[in-house]
């Protein structure tokens, strides 16, 4: 199983992205789980999921990345002994180190046969100065993209066209290596894009 | 699920300043809501929140975000601490009965006690001005 990450600051988009990612992928086939793991002392994202008829998987007590690491090595380890998904579709807290999940992951990997598969890391281009030039919330996104394989511009279609070319800039010099790739769900530009990557085969964990 | 002390670690340096509340609440009133009148309550409701805790002090409001169910149907609202900017989408079912709530603030810059009690008050005065009692805090 391929373990897929939709990582991003809060409120970027990622709960959204996922209900539509996952619905293309069941579309052609592909048999997805879903880890959800909220920031929040009660898990919204994951009941949201749930709702809309998916099959959720919810990690409390912390933040994924450090806090409760050890959860989520547990959970994948039950995922690939009970349910054997294509792939695990994580959604980390607005806060979490994509990076930090990865080697959680290469943890799992000695016990159970999960590969990594791309960290999609969203960017509100609605939200481009904060992102970028607001104390504290700058560092962790920068870390975010930095991390990142593919960077989702989320919420272009509310966006000024300044703001997408900040968000671009910057996005490419933090990470030059990352594909960035405009994102609408409203819309539907660049979901095709991002099914697509989440669907790439990539390195053994 | 158990921790694992050989894998789980200490809350991230660059997570420090975040801190998160719940509230979640059973609300009831007499009459029935409309799918359009129970969007607008999540609506004000993240409205009041965003307003009661920035008030607190918060640094910034990193998200908001709030389900509403009501029998089948149910309401996901969210907001990033833009009162112009706040989503509410739903799975269009009539409400039937009481109002179920669960509620997460993400906030920077403001500890949790305030967010909670913050939060509280923002739920406590959309609930008022739809005439709902809280059944079950």
């Amino acid at each position: 199983m391929k373990l897929v990450q939709v990582a991003g600051y809060l409120g970027s988009g990622k709960t959204t992205l996922i209900l539509d990612l996952v619905r293309a992928l069941a579309a052609t086939g592909t048999k997805v789980a879903i880890l959800v793991n909220d920031v929040g002392e009660v898990p919204v994202d994951g009941k949201v999921l749930s709702l809309s008829g998916m099959t959720v998987k919810d990690i409390g007590g912390g933040c994924v990345c450090c806090q409760v690491a050890g959860s989520l090595m547990k959970t994948l380890e039950i995922l690939g002994r009970e349910q054997k998904p294509d792939i695990v579709i994580v959604e980390p807290t607005g806060i979490a180190v994509p990076e930090s999940i990865k080697e959680t992951a290469r943890l799992a990997a000695r016990k159970t046969p999960v590969t990594l598969g791309p960290v999609i890391v969203l960017f509100d281009t609605t939200r481009v100065e904060k992102l970028i030039n607001f104390d504290t919330i700058n560092r962790l996104v920068a870390r975010q993209v930095k991390d990142a394989d593919v960077v989702a511009l989320s919420k272009v279609d509310a966006a000024e066209d300044n703001d997408i070319s900040r968000a671009v800039e910057e996005v490419a010099r933090l990470n030059p290596k990352a594909k960035i790739v405009r994102l609408s769900v409203r819309s539907g530009e660049g979901l095709e894009e991002i099914v697509r990557r989440t669907q790439q085969e990539m390195a053994p964990a | 699920m158990s921790a694992d002390p050989g894998v789980d670690g200490p809350k991230s340096p660059l997570h420090q300043r975040f801190e998160s509340c719940a509230v979640v609440a059973a609300l009831g009133r007499g009459e029935p809501f409309g799918l359009e009148e129970l969007k607008r309550f999540a609506k004000d409701l993240m409205a009041a929140v965003t307003e009661k805790v920035a008030a607190a002090g918060a640094l910034d409001i990193g998200h908001i975000k709030a389900v509403v169910e009501s029998g089948q149907c149910f309401i996901y609202a969210n907001t990033v601490g833009d009162p112009k900017d706040i989503t509410v989408e739903t799975n269009k079912e009539t409400p039937q009965g009481d109002v179920s709530l669960t509620l997460n603030a993400v906030v920077l810059g403001l500890e949790q006690g305030k967010i909670h009690m913050a939060a509280h008050e923002g739920m406590l005065m959309t609930a008022e001005r739809y005439r709902l009692e809280i059944r079950k805090p």
